[in-house]
Protein backbone atom coordinates (compact mmCIF):
# COMPACT_ATOMS: atom_id res chain seq x y z
CA UNK A 1 0.00 0.00 0.00
CA UNK A 2 1.12 3.54 -0.67
CA UNK A 3 1.42 5.95 2.22
CA UNK A 4 -1.73 8.10 2.04
CA UNK A 5 -5.34 7.05 2.42
CA UNK A 6 -6.31 8.66 -0.90
CA UNK A 7 -3.48 6.82 -2.70
CA UNK A 8 -4.65 3.55 -1.18
CA UNK A 9 -8.16 4.23 -2.38
CA UNK A 10 -6.79 4.99 -5.86
CA UNK A 11 -5.12 1.59 -5.84
CA UNK A 12 -8.40 -0.07 -4.76
CA UNK A 13 -10.32 1.85 -7.46
CA UNK A 14 -7.99 0.91 -10.32
CA UNK A 15 -7.50 -2.70 -9.21
CA UNK A 16 -11.23 -3.34 -8.88
CA UNK A 17 -11.86 -1.62 -12.22
CA UNK A 18 -9.22 -3.73 -13.92
CA UNK A 19 -10.37 -7.02 -12.43
CA UNK A 20 -14.15 -6.60 -12.79
CA UNK A 21 -14.41 -3.93 -15.52
CA UNK A 22 -15.12 -6.28 -18.43
CA UNK A 23 -17.85 -8.19 -16.57
CA UNK A 24 -19.34 -4.97 -15.19
CA UNK A 25 -19.46 -3.40 -18.65
CA UNK A 26 -21.46 -6.36 -20.03
CA UNK A 27 -23.69 -6.39 -16.93
CA UNK A 28 -24.40 -2.65 -17.19
CA UNK A 29 -25.19 -2.85 -20.90
CA UNK A 30 -27.47 -5.88 -20.59
CA UNK A 31 -29.10 -4.33 -17.51
CA UNK A 32 -29.90 -1.17 -19.48
CA UNK A 33 -31.53 -3.27 -22.19
CA UNK A 34 -33.44 -5.42 -19.73
CA UNK A 35 -35.29 -2.31 -18.49
CA UNK A 36 -37.26 -2.80 -21.72
CA UNK A 37 -37.49 -6.56 -21.36
CA UNK A 38 -41.18 -6.80 -22.31
CA UNK A 39 -40.89 -4.38 -25.21
CA UNK A 40 -37.88 -6.26 -26.65
CA UNK A 41 -39.78 -9.54 -26.24
CA UNK A 42 -42.68 -8.10 -28.25
CA UNK A 43 -40.29 -6.69 -30.89
CA UNK A 44 -38.73 -10.14 -31.19
CA UNK A 45 -42.14 -11.64 -32.01
CA UNK A 46 -43.58 -9.46 -34.79
CA UNK A 47 -46.23 -12.06 -35.64
CA UNK A 48 -47.88 -11.61 -32.22
CA UNK A 49 -51.11 -9.60 -32.26
CA UNK A 50 -50.86 -7.08 -29.42
CA UNK A 51 -54.32 -5.56 -29.38
CA UNK A 52 -55.03 -4.69 -25.73
CA UNK A 53 -57.45 -7.07 -24.02
CA UNK A 54 -58.37 -8.03 -20.47
CA UNK A 55 -55.22 -9.63 -18.94
CA UNK A 56 -57.35 -12.11 -16.97
CA UNK A 57 -58.95 -13.42 -20.16
CA UNK A 58 -55.53 -13.68 -21.80
CA UNK A 59 -54.29 -15.75 -18.84
CA UNK A 60 -57.42 -17.88 -19.01
CA UNK A 61 -56.89 -18.59 -22.74
CA UNK A 62 -53.31 -19.59 -21.96
CA UNK A 63 -54.36 -21.91 -19.11
CA UNK A 64 -57.09 -23.47 -21.27
CA UNK A 65 -54.57 -24.18 -24.02
CA UNK A 66 -52.19 -25.72 -21.48
CA UNK A 67 -54.97 -27.92 -20.07
CA UNK A 68 -55.67 -29.24 -23.58
CA UNK A 69 -52.06 -29.68 -24.73
CA UNK A 70 -50.00 -30.14 -21.58
CA UNK A 71 -52.60 -31.66 -19.25
CA UNK A 72 -50.30 -34.40 -18.02
CA UNK A 73 -47.34 -32.14 -17.29
CA UNK A 74 -46.29 -32.02 -13.63
CA UNK A 75 -46.66 -28.23 -13.46
CA UNK A 76 -47.41 -25.12 -15.50
CA UNK A 77 -45.65 -21.87 -14.70
CA UNK A 78 -47.37 -18.90 -16.29
CA UNK A 79 -46.08 -15.32 -16.33
CA UNK A 80 -49.35 -13.43 -16.43
CA UNK A 81 -50.26 -10.86 -19.07
CA UNK A 82 -50.33 -7.20 -18.03
CA UNK A 83 -50.53 -3.72 -19.52
CA UNK A 84 -46.95 -3.79 -20.84
CA UNK A 85 -46.93 -7.39 -21.99
CA UNK A 86 -50.34 -8.26 -23.45
CA UNK A 87 -49.41 -11.93 -23.90
CA UNK A 88 -48.73 -14.57 -21.24
CA UNK A 89 -45.54 -16.66 -21.22
CA UNK A 90 -45.74 -20.29 -20.15
CA UNK A 91 -43.11 -22.77 -18.97
CA UNK A 92 -43.95 -26.46 -18.71
CA UNK A 93 -42.19 -29.84 -18.91
CA UNK A 94 -42.82 -31.83 -22.11
CA UNK A 95 -43.26 -35.62 -22.28
CA UNK A 96 -39.47 -36.13 -22.05
CA UNK A 97 -39.23 -33.88 -19.00
CA UNK A 98 -37.52 -31.03 -20.87
CA UNK A 99 -38.85 -27.61 -20.00
CA UNK A 100 -40.46 -25.65 -22.83
CA UNK A 101 -40.88 -21.87 -22.57
CA UNK A 102 -43.19 -20.13 -25.07
CA UNK A 103 -45.15 -16.95 -25.37
CA UNK A 104 -48.82 -17.70 -25.99
CA UNK A 105 -51.15 -15.88 -28.34
CA UNK A 106 -53.43 -13.53 -26.32
CA UNK A 107 -56.60 -14.45 -28.24
CA UNK A 108 -56.15 -18.22 -28.67
CA UNK A 109 -53.66 -19.11 -25.93
CA UNK A 110 -51.68 -21.15 -28.45
CA UNK A 111 -47.93 -20.81 -29.14
CA UNK A 112 -48.39 -21.95 -32.78
CA UNK A 113 -47.02 -19.51 -35.32
CA UNK A 114 -45.13 -17.49 -32.70
CA UNK A 115 -41.39 -17.78 -33.12
CA UNK A 116 -39.29 -19.48 -30.46
CA UNK A 117 -37.09 -16.74 -29.00
CA UNK A 118 -35.98 -15.54 -25.59
CA UNK A 119 -36.50 -11.90 -26.58
CA UNK A 120 -35.80 -9.46 -23.75
CA UNK A 121 -35.58 -12.39 -21.34
CA UNK A 122 -32.08 -13.09 -22.71
CA UNK A 123 -30.75 -9.68 -21.59
CA UNK A 124 -32.56 -9.92 -18.25
CA UNK A 125 -31.09 -13.36 -17.47
CA UNK A 126 -27.68 -12.45 -18.82
CA UNK A 127 -27.59 -9.38 -16.56
CA UNK A 128 -27.34 -11.52 -13.41
CA UNK A 129 -26.55 -15.05 -14.63
CA UNK A 130 -24.05 -14.22 -17.39
CA UNK A 131 -25.21 -17.36 -19.21
CA UNK A 132 -23.25 -19.43 -16.68
CA UNK A 133 -24.63 -22.40 -14.71
CA UNK A 134 -26.08 -21.85 -11.23
CA UNK A 135 -24.59 -20.56 -8.92
CA UNK A 136 -21.47 -19.30 -10.77
CA UNK A 137 -23.11 -16.61 -12.88
CA UNK A 138 -25.05 -15.14 -9.98
CA UNK A 139 -22.04 -15.33 -7.72
CA UNK A 140 -19.89 -13.51 -10.27
CA UNK A 141 -22.60 -10.87 -10.80
CA UNK A 142 -22.93 -10.42 -7.01
CA UNK A 143 -19.17 -9.98 -6.57
CA UNK A 144 -19.14 -7.54 -9.52
CA UNK A 145 -21.98 -5.50 -7.94
CA UNK A 146 -20.09 -5.31 -4.66
CA UNK A 147 -16.90 -4.33 -6.52
CA UNK A 148 -18.85 -1.58 -8.31
CA UNK A 149 -20.10 -0.24 -4.99
CA UNK A 150 -16.58 -0.21 -3.50
CA UNK A 151 -15.25 1.26 -6.75
CA UNK A 152 -17.79 4.10 -6.60
CA UNK A 153 -17.02 4.93 -2.96
CA UNK A 154 -13.26 4.83 -3.55
CA UNK A 155 -13.82 6.94 -6.68
CA UNK A 156 -15.58 9.62 -4.62
CA UNK A 157 -12.66 9.63 -2.17
CA UNK A 158 -9.95 9.96 -4.84
CA UNK A 159 -11.78 12.65 -6.83
CA UNK A 160 -10.13 15.70 -5.21
CA UNK A 161 -12.02 18.44 -7.09
CA UNK A 162 -15.47 16.86 -7.12
CA UNK A 163 -17.28 20.23 -6.75
CA UNK A 164 -14.79 22.46 -8.56
CA UNK A 165 -14.81 20.19 -11.63
CA UNK A 166 -18.57 19.65 -11.54
CA UNK A 167 -19.40 20.80 -15.09
CA UNK A 168 -15.96 20.13 -16.53
CA UNK A 169 -15.70 18.30 -19.83
CA UNK A 170 -12.89 19.44 -22.11
CA UNK A 171 -13.04 18.23 -25.70
CA UNK A 172 -10.03 17.14 -27.82
CA UNK A 173 -7.58 16.90 -24.91
CA UNK A 174 -6.75 13.18 -25.21
CA UNK A 175 -6.36 11.48 -21.85
CA UNK A 176 -7.73 14.56 -20.05
CA UNK A 177 -10.99 14.34 -22.05
CA UNK A 178 -11.40 10.67 -21.11
CA UNK A 179 -10.86 11.52 -17.43
CA UNK A 180 -13.39 14.37 -17.70
CA UNK A 181 -15.94 12.04 -19.30
CA UNK A 182 -15.33 9.39 -16.62
CA UNK A 183 -15.74 11.97 -13.82
CA UNK A 184 -18.68 13.84 -15.34
CA UNK A 185 -20.83 10.75 -15.97
CA UNK A 186 -19.73 9.20 -12.69
CA UNK A 187 -20.60 12.27 -10.60
CA UNK A 188 -23.75 13.45 -12.41
CA UNK A 189 -25.46 10.06 -12.17
CA UNK A 190 -23.78 9.12 -8.87
CA UNK A 191 -27.05 8.63 -6.91
CA UNK A 192 -28.29 6.22 -9.59
CA UNK A 193 -24.95 4.37 -9.70
CA UNK A 194 -24.90 4.02 -5.90
CA UNK A 195 -28.53 2.87 -5.73
CA UNK A 196 -28.16 0.35 -8.55
CA UNK A 197 -24.90 -1.15 -7.26
CA UNK A 198 -26.14 -1.33 -3.65
CA UNK A 199 -29.51 -2.85 -4.59
CA UNK A 200 -27.75 -5.18 -7.05
CA UNK A 201 -25.50 -6.49 -4.28
CA UNK A 202 -28.50 -6.79 -1.91
CA UNK A 203 -30.50 -8.67 -4.56
CA UNK A 204 -27.75 -11.30 -4.76
CA UNK A 205 -27.06 -11.05 -1.02
CA UNK A 206 -27.77 -14.72 -0.32
CA UNK A 207 -25.09 -15.63 -2.87
CA UNK A 208 -22.52 -13.37 -1.22
CA UNK A 209 -23.45 -14.23 2.39
CA UNK A 210 -25.01 -17.72 2.44
CA UNK A 211 -23.85 -18.56 5.97
CA UNK A 212 -26.78 -17.04 7.89
CA UNK A 213 -29.22 -19.32 6.10
CA UNK A 214 -26.92 -22.30 6.58
CA UNK A 215 -26.73 -21.62 10.32
CA UNK A 216 -30.49 -21.12 10.73
CA UNK A 217 -31.47 -24.06 8.51
CA UNK A 218 -28.58 -26.52 8.90
CA UNK A 219 -30.48 -29.64 7.84
CA UNK A 220 -33.06 -28.50 5.30
CA UNK A 221 -32.36 -25.38 3.25
CA UNK A 222 -35.76 -25.66 1.51
CA UNK A 223 -37.39 -24.86 4.87
CA UNK A 224 -36.04 -21.31 4.46
CA UNK A 225 -38.03 -20.95 1.23
CA UNK A 226 -41.20 -22.05 3.02
CA UNK A 227 -40.59 -19.45 5.74
CA UNK A 228 -39.91 -16.75 3.18
CA UNK A 229 -43.05 -17.57 1.19
CA UNK A 230 -45.50 -19.19 3.63
CA UNK A 231 -48.27 -19.46 1.04
CA UNK A 232 -46.12 -21.25 -1.55
CA UNK A 233 -47.68 -24.56 -0.65
CA UNK A 234 -47.00 -27.89 -2.33
CA UNK A 235 -48.37 -31.40 -1.93
CA UNK A 236 -47.58 -34.63 -3.75
CA UNK A 237 -49.83 -35.98 -6.51
CA UNK A 238 -52.43 -38.45 -5.21
CA UNK A 239 -52.24 -40.68 -8.29
CA UNK A 240 -56.00 -40.35 -8.88
CA UNK A 241 -57.19 -38.37 -11.92
CA UNK A 242 -58.97 -35.11 -11.22
CA UNK A 243 -60.16 -31.90 -12.86
CA UNK A 244 -59.44 -28.28 -12.16
CA UNK A 245 -62.34 -26.11 -11.03
CA UNK A 246 -63.06 -23.11 -13.32
CA UNK A 247 -59.94 -20.94 -13.20
CA UNK A 248 -61.46 -17.53 -13.91
CA UNK A 249 -63.22 -17.22 -10.49
CA UNK A 250 -59.92 -18.14 -8.77
CA UNK A 251 -58.01 -15.49 -10.72
CA UNK A 252 -60.71 -12.89 -10.01
CA UNK A 253 -60.69 -13.69 -6.31
CA UNK A 254 -56.89 -13.45 -6.19
CA UNK A 255 -57.02 -10.10 -7.97
CA UNK A 256 -59.56 -8.87 -5.42
CA UNK A 257 -57.33 -9.93 -2.52
CA UNK A 258 -54.26 -8.23 -4.02
CA UNK A 259 -56.06 -4.86 -4.08
CA UNK A 260 -55.24 -3.73 -7.61
CA UNK A 261 -51.60 -4.81 -7.85
CA UNK A 262 -52.47 -7.21 -10.68
CA UNK A 263 -51.19 -10.76 -11.15
CA UNK A 264 -47.56 -11.62 -11.80
CA UNK A 265 -47.32 -15.41 -11.84
CA UNK A 266 -49.76 -18.33 -11.93
CA UNK A 267 -48.48 -21.80 -11.06
CA UNK A 268 -50.59 -24.94 -11.46
CA UNK A 269 -49.14 -28.09 -9.91
CA UNK A 270 -50.35 -31.58 -10.91
CA UNK A 271 -53.16 -30.13 -13.07
CA UNK A 272 -54.71 -33.51 -13.99
CA UNK A 273 -54.55 -34.95 -10.48
CA UNK A 274 -57.11 -34.91 -7.66
CA UNK A 275 -54.67 -33.02 -5.44
CA UNK A 276 -53.89 -30.24 -7.91
CA UNK A 277 -53.17 -26.77 -6.58
CA UNK A 278 -53.20 -23.31 -8.16
CA UNK A 279 -50.86 -20.64 -6.80
CA UNK A 280 -51.23 -16.99 -7.76
CA UNK A 281 -48.49 -14.42 -7.06
CA UNK A 282 -49.39 -10.72 -6.96
CA UNK A 283 -48.01 -8.22 -9.44
CA UNK A 284 -46.55 -4.87 -8.51
CA UNK A 285 -48.49 -2.30 -10.47
CA UNK A 286 -48.35 1.08 -8.64
CA UNK A 287 -45.80 -0.05 -6.01
CA UNK A 288 -42.01 0.21 -5.99
CA UNK A 289 -41.66 -3.09 -4.11
CA UNK A 290 -41.90 -6.37 -5.93
CA UNK A 291 -44.86 -7.67 -3.96
CA UNK A 292 -44.63 -11.19 -2.64
CA UNK A 293 -48.30 -11.62 -1.76
CA UNK A 294 -49.36 -15.16 -2.61
CA UNK A 295 -52.63 -17.12 -2.61
CA UNK A 296 -52.84 -20.90 -3.08
CA UNK A 297 -56.12 -22.53 -4.16
CA UNK A 298 -57.18 -26.14 -4.00
CA UNK A 299 -57.38 -27.08 -7.72
CA UNK A 300 -60.49 -29.34 -7.79
CA UNK A 301 -62.64 -27.20 -5.45
CA UNK A 302 -61.23 -23.69 -6.11
CA UNK A 303 -61.16 -22.93 -2.35
CA UNK A 304 -58.34 -20.93 -0.78
CA UNK A 305 -55.83 -23.20 0.96
CA UNK A 306 -53.30 -20.59 2.05
CA UNK A 307 -52.90 -16.85 1.74
CA UNK A 308 -49.97 -14.66 2.62
CA UNK A 309 -49.91 -10.87 2.48
CA UNK A 310 -46.38 -9.69 3.22
CA UNK A 311 -46.13 -7.50 6.36
CA UNK A 312 -42.74 -8.49 7.84
CA UNK A 313 -40.61 -5.30 7.91
CA UNK A 314 -37.27 -6.86 6.94
CA UNK A 315 -38.75 -8.67 3.95
CA UNK A 316 -40.68 -5.54 2.97
CA UNK A 317 -37.39 -3.59 3.07
CA UNK A 318 -35.75 -6.27 0.92
CA UNK A 319 -38.51 -6.33 -1.71
CA UNK A 320 -38.46 -2.52 -1.79
CA UNK A 321 -34.71 -2.50 -2.57
CA UNK A 322 -35.17 -5.32 -5.07
CA UNK A 323 -38.05 -3.43 -6.68
CA UNK A 324 -35.89 -0.32 -6.93
CA UNK A 325 -33.30 -2.34 -8.85
CA UNK A 326 -35.60 -4.11 -11.31
CA UNK A 327 -37.87 -1.06 -11.81
CA UNK A 328 -40.98 -3.07 -12.65
CA UNK A 329 -43.02 -0.30 -11.06
CA UNK A 330 -41.66 2.34 -13.38
CA UNK A 331 -43.74 4.27 -15.89
CA UNK A 332 -42.31 4.81 -19.39
CA UNK A 333 -40.38 7.98 -18.58
CA UNK A 334 -38.67 6.49 -15.53
CA UNK A 335 -37.72 3.47 -17.64
CA UNK A 336 -36.06 5.71 -20.19
CA UNK A 337 -34.20 7.48 -17.37
CA UNK A 338 -33.08 4.08 -16.02
CA UNK A 339 -31.97 3.11 -19.53
CA UNK A 340 -29.98 6.32 -20.07
CA UNK A 341 -28.44 6.16 -16.59
CA UNK A 342 -27.50 2.52 -17.27
CA UNK A 343 -25.77 3.57 -20.49
CA UNK A 344 -24.01 6.30 -18.50
CA UNK A 345 -22.79 3.64 -16.06
CA UNK A 346 -21.52 1.50 -18.94
CA UNK A 347 -19.70 4.58 -20.30
CA UNK A 348 -18.16 5.30 -16.89
CA UNK A 349 -16.85 1.74 -16.69
CA UNK A 350 -15.66 1.76 -20.32
CA UNK A 351 -13.93 5.13 -20.05
CA UNK A 352 -12.26 4.02 -16.81
CA UNK A 353 -10.91 0.89 -18.50
CA UNK A 354 -9.68 2.89 -21.49
CA UNK A 355 -8.08 5.48 -19.23
CA UNK A 356 -6.17 2.77 -17.34
CA UNK A 357 -4.59 1.64 -20.59
CA UNK A 358 -3.90 5.14 -21.95
CA UNK A 359 -1.95 6.01 -18.81
CA UNK A 360 0.17 2.89 -18.97
CA UNK A 361 0.78 2.81 -22.71
CA UNK A 362 2.63 6.12 -22.49
CA UNK A 363 5.39 4.27 -20.67
CA UNK A 364 7.80 2.01 -22.60
CA UNK A 365 6.16 -1.13 -24.03
CA UNK A 366 4.77 -3.68 -21.61
CA UNK A 367 3.20 -6.74 -23.21
CA UNK A 368 0.57 -7.13 -20.48
CA UNK A 369 -0.66 -3.55 -20.94
CA UNK A 370 -0.88 -4.01 -24.70
CA UNK A 371 -2.90 -7.22 -24.31
CA UNK A 372 -5.29 -5.52 -21.86
CA UNK A 373 -5.65 -2.59 -24.27
CA UNK A 374 -6.54 -4.92 -27.14
CA UNK A 375 -8.96 -6.91 -24.98
CA UNK A 376 -10.54 -3.62 -23.93
CA UNK A 377 -11.19 -2.81 -27.58
CA UNK A 378 -12.74 -6.26 -28.02
CA UNK A 379 -15.01 -5.89 -24.99
CA UNK A 380 -15.98 -2.23 -25.35
CA UNK A 381 -16.72 -2.36 -29.06
CA UNK A 382 -17.55 -6.08 -29.18
CA UNK A 383 -20.31 -6.21 -26.55
CA UNK A 384 -22.68 -3.83 -28.40
CA UNK A 385 -21.92 -5.77 -31.60
CA UNK A 386 -22.68 -9.10 -29.92
CA UNK A 387 -25.95 -7.77 -28.48
CA UNK A 388 -26.92 -6.35 -31.89
CA UNK A 389 -26.25 -9.82 -33.33
CA UNK A 390 -29.05 -11.13 -31.11
CA UNK A 391 -31.55 -8.72 -32.68
CA UNK A 392 -30.28 -9.41 -36.20
CA UNK A 393 -30.35 -13.18 -35.63
CA UNK A 394 -33.92 -12.86 -34.41
CA UNK A 395 -35.00 -11.45 -37.76
CA UNK A 396 -32.71 -13.48 -40.04
CA UNK A 397 -33.36 -17.02 -38.77
CA UNK A 398 -36.56 -18.57 -40.20
CA UNK A 399 -39.50 -18.31 -37.78
CA UNK A 400 -40.08 -22.08 -37.81
CA UNK A 401 -36.41 -23.07 -37.43
CA UNK A 402 -35.99 -25.70 -34.71
CA UNK A 403 -34.05 -24.55 -31.61
CA UNK A 404 -33.90 -21.01 -32.96
CA UNK A 405 -33.83 -19.53 -29.43
CA UNK A 406 -30.60 -21.44 -28.83
CA UNK A 407 -29.07 -20.25 -32.11
CA UNK A 408 -29.95 -16.62 -31.36
CA UNK A 409 -27.99 -16.84 -28.11
CA UNK A 410 -25.19 -18.73 -29.89
CA UNK A 411 -25.03 -15.81 -32.34
CA UNK A 412 -24.23 -13.45 -29.46
CA UNK A 413 -21.36 -15.51 -28.12
CA UNK A 414 -19.96 -16.36 -31.58
CA UNK A 415 -19.88 -12.64 -32.46
CA UNK A 416 -18.30 -11.83 -29.13
CA UNK A 417 -15.62 -14.49 -29.57
CA UNK A 418 -14.80 -13.37 -33.12
CA UNK A 419 -14.62 -9.73 -32.03
CA UNK A 420 -12.25 -10.51 -29.15
CA UNK A 421 -10.03 -12.56 -31.42
CA UNK A 422 -10.04 -9.82 -34.04
CA UNK A 423 -9.16 -7.18 -31.44
CA UNK A 424 -6.33 -9.34 -30.10
CA UNK A 425 -4.79 -9.90 -33.52
CA UNK A 426 -5.37 -6.49 -35.13
CA UNK A 427 -3.45 -3.33 -34.22
CA UNK A 428 -5.61 -1.47 -31.73
CA UNK A 429 -5.56 1.89 -33.52
CA UNK A 430 -7.06 0.11 -36.56
CA UNK A 431 -9.35 -2.19 -34.55
CA UNK A 432 -11.12 0.76 -32.85
CA UNK A 433 -12.56 2.40 -36.00
CA UNK A 434 -13.25 -0.95 -37.67
CA UNK A 435 -15.19 -2.41 -34.75
CA UNK A 436 -17.01 0.86 -34.04
CA UNK A 437 -17.95 0.93 -37.73
CA UNK A 438 -19.27 -2.62 -37.41
CA UNK A 439 -21.31 -1.48 -34.36
CA UNK A 440 -22.76 1.40 -36.39
CA UNK A 441 -23.73 -0.90 -39.27
CA UNK A 442 -25.20 -3.52 -36.90
CA UNK A 443 -27.31 -0.92 -35.05
CA UNK A 444 -28.48 0.55 -38.35
CA UNK A 445 -29.52 -2.94 -39.47
CA UNK A 446 -31.53 -3.39 -36.26
CA UNK A 447 -33.18 0.00 -36.83
CA UNK A 448 -34.18 -0.93 -40.37
CA UNK A 449 -35.53 -4.35 -39.36
CA UNK A 450 -38.64 -2.87 -37.77
CA UNK A 451 -40.48 -0.22 -39.78
CA UNK A 452 -39.74 3.18 -38.22
CA UNK A 453 -43.27 4.41 -38.84
CA UNK A 454 -44.98 1.40 -37.17
CA UNK A 455 -45.48 3.20 -33.86
CA UNK A 456 -45.22 1.96 -30.26
CA UNK A 457 -42.41 -0.29 -29.14
CA UNK A 458 -41.22 -1.16 -32.68
CA UNK A 459 -40.54 2.51 -33.47
CA UNK A 460 -38.94 2.94 -30.02
CA UNK A 461 -36.52 0.02 -30.63
CA UNK A 462 -35.73 1.29 -34.14
CA UNK A 463 -35.18 4.88 -33.02
CA UNK A 464 -32.94 3.78 -30.14
CA UNK A 465 -30.91 1.59 -32.51
CA UNK A 466 -30.69 4.51 -34.94
CA UNK A 467 -29.47 6.88 -32.21
CA UNK A 468 -26.85 4.32 -31.15
CA UNK A 469 -25.83 3.88 -34.79
CA UNK A 470 -25.29 7.64 -35.13
CA UNK A 471 -23.18 7.64 -31.91
CA UNK A 472 -21.06 4.75 -33.18
CA UNK A 473 -20.65 6.49 -36.56
CA UNK A 474 -19.35 9.61 -34.79
CA UNK A 475 -16.98 7.38 -32.79
CA UNK A 476 -15.82 5.69 -36.02
CA UNK A 477 -15.15 9.05 -37.72
CA UNK A 478 -13.27 10.33 -34.67
CA UNK A 479 -11.06 7.25 -34.34
CA UNK A 480 -10.45 7.07 -38.13
CA UNK A 481 -9.29 10.70 -38.08
CA UNK A 482 -6.88 9.80 -35.27
CA UNK A 483 -5.43 6.90 -37.30
CA UNK A 484 -4.74 9.19 -40.26
CA UNK A 485 -3.16 12.00 -38.22
CA UNK B 1 -41.01 14.70 -13.93
CA UNK B 2 -43.52 17.56 -14.01
CA UNK B 3 -42.89 20.39 -16.49
CA UNK B 4 -42.70 23.07 -13.79
CA UNK B 5 -40.21 21.06 -11.77
CA UNK B 6 -38.15 20.47 -14.92
CA UNK B 7 -38.21 24.20 -15.68
CA UNK B 8 -36.97 25.12 -12.21
CA UNK B 9 -34.32 22.42 -12.39
CA UNK B 10 -33.05 23.85 -15.67
CA UNK B 11 -32.93 27.34 -14.21
CA UNK B 12 -31.09 25.93 -11.18
CA UNK B 13 -28.54 24.11 -13.33
CA UNK B 14 -28.06 27.32 -15.31
CA UNK B 15 -27.33 29.31 -12.12
CA UNK B 16 -25.02 26.60 -10.77
CA UNK B 17 -23.20 26.42 -14.10
CA UNK B 18 -22.62 30.19 -14.24
CA UNK B 19 -21.53 30.17 -10.61
CA UNK B 20 -19.13 27.23 -11.02
CA UNK B 21 -15.38 27.55 -11.57
CA UNK B 22 -15.85 26.20 -15.08
CA UNK B 23 -18.66 28.65 -15.88
CA UNK B 24 -16.66 31.54 -14.43
CA UNK B 25 -13.71 30.71 -16.70
CA UNK B 26 -15.77 30.18 -19.87
CA UNK B 27 -18.62 32.67 -19.68
CA UNK B 28 -17.03 35.47 -17.62
CA UNK B 29 -13.38 34.87 -18.60
CA UNK B 30 -12.53 34.68 -14.90
CA UNK B 31 -13.94 38.18 -14.22
CA UNK B 32 -16.58 37.19 -11.65
CA UNK B 33 -16.21 38.27 -8.03
CA UNK B 34 -16.44 35.70 -5.25
CA UNK B 35 -19.63 37.38 -3.91
CA UNK B 36 -21.40 37.20 -7.27
CA UNK B 37 -20.28 33.62 -7.73
CA UNK B 38 -21.66 32.72 -4.29
CA UNK B 39 -24.91 34.54 -5.09
CA UNK B 40 -25.32 32.52 -8.30
CA UNK B 41 -24.65 29.31 -6.38
CA UNK B 42 -27.22 30.32 -3.75
CA UNK B 43 -29.85 31.02 -6.43
CA UNK B 44 -29.05 27.68 -8.08
CA UNK B 45 -29.33 25.73 -4.84
CA UNK B 46 -32.63 27.46 -3.92
CA UNK B 47 -34.11 26.77 -7.37
CA UNK B 48 -32.97 23.15 -7.13
CA UNK B 49 -34.66 22.71 -3.74
CA UNK B 50 -37.80 24.38 -5.10
CA UNK B 51 -37.74 22.06 -8.12
CA UNK B 52 -37.55 19.03 -5.80
CA UNK B 53 -40.44 20.35 -3.71
CA UNK B 54 -42.56 20.86 -6.81
CA UNK B 55 -41.75 17.33 -7.92
CA UNK B 56 -42.72 15.97 -4.49
CA UNK B 57 -46.04 17.78 -4.62
CA UNK B 58 -46.85 16.03 -7.91
CA UNK B 59 -49.61 13.46 -7.89
CA UNK B 60 -47.57 10.23 -7.79
CA UNK B 61 -45.60 8.41 -5.10
CA UNK B 62 -42.77 10.34 -3.36
CA UNK B 63 -40.21 7.57 -3.99
CA UNK B 64 -40.98 7.52 -7.69
CA UNK B 65 -40.89 11.30 -7.85
CA UNK B 66 -37.47 11.48 -6.17
CA UNK B 67 -36.05 8.77 -8.45
CA UNK B 68 -37.30 10.60 -11.54
CA UNK B 69 -35.99 13.91 -10.24
CA UNK B 70 -32.50 12.56 -9.44
CA UNK B 71 -32.13 10.93 -12.83
CA UNK B 72 -33.57 13.97 -14.63
CA UNK B 73 -31.07 16.25 -12.88
CA UNK B 74 -28.21 13.94 -13.88
CA UNK B 75 -29.14 14.29 -17.54
CA UNK B 76 -29.43 18.07 -17.19
CA UNK B 77 -25.94 18.25 -15.65
CA UNK B 78 -24.49 16.16 -18.48
CA UNK B 79 -26.22 18.27 -21.14
CA UNK B 80 -25.01 21.48 -19.44
CA UNK B 81 -21.43 20.20 -19.35
CA UNK B 82 -21.62 19.18 -23.03
CA UNK B 83 -22.99 22.59 -24.03
CA UNK B 84 -20.21 24.21 -22.03
CA UNK B 85 -17.58 22.12 -23.82
CA UNK B 86 -19.03 22.98 -27.24
CA UNK B 87 -19.27 26.68 -26.30
CA UNK B 88 -15.63 26.66 -25.21
CA UNK B 89 -14.52 24.95 -28.42
CA UNK B 90 -16.43 27.36 -30.67
CA UNK B 91 -15.36 30.34 -28.56
CA UNK B 92 -11.68 29.34 -28.80
CA UNK B 93 -11.99 28.73 -32.53
CA UNK B 94 -13.61 32.15 -33.05
CA UNK B 95 -10.96 34.00 -31.05
CA UNK B 96 -8.14 32.05 -32.71
CA UNK B 97 -9.52 33.00 -36.12
CA UNK B 98 -10.00 36.61 -35.03
CA UNK B 99 -6.45 36.92 -33.69
CA UNK B 100 -5.04 35.37 -36.87
CA UNK B 101 -7.07 37.85 -38.92
CA UNK B 102 -5.79 40.79 -36.84
CA UNK B 103 -2.19 39.58 -37.16
CA UNK B 104 -2.54 39.59 -40.96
Amino acid sequence: MRNTFRASMALVHTTLGLVTGWVLFAIALSGSLSVFRQEISLWARPELSVTPSDPLLVDLHALNWLSQHAGHAGAWYLTAANERSPAATALWPDAKGHYVQRMLDPSTGSPDGIRDTLGGEFFYRFHFELQLPYPWGRLLAGVAALALLVGLISGIIIHRRILADFFTFRLSRGQRSWLDLHNLLGVAALPFHLIISFTGAITLGTMLLPWTTLVLYPHDITASYADLNPALYSRPASGHPGHLAPLLPMLKEAELHFRGTGLEQIYVFNPSDRSSIVTVVAGNAHTVSTTSDVITFDGPSGKILKEHIERRPVIRAYIFLYGLHVARFAPAMTRWLYFLSGLALATVIGSGMHLWCLKRLRRPGHRGHRIVFRLNVGILAGTPLAFSAFFIGNRIFPATMPDRAFYEVACVFATWGITLLYALLRRSNHAWPELLGADAVACLSVALMGPLWHGGYITAVSMTALALSVSFTLGTLHTTRKVHT
Amino acid sequence: MTWISLLFAQVAIGFLLFGSERGKRIFFEGQLTRERQNFLKFCGTTSLCFSLLLQLFAVREPVLDIIQWIMGIAIEIIVAALLCALWEKEHNRFFRAASQHLRK
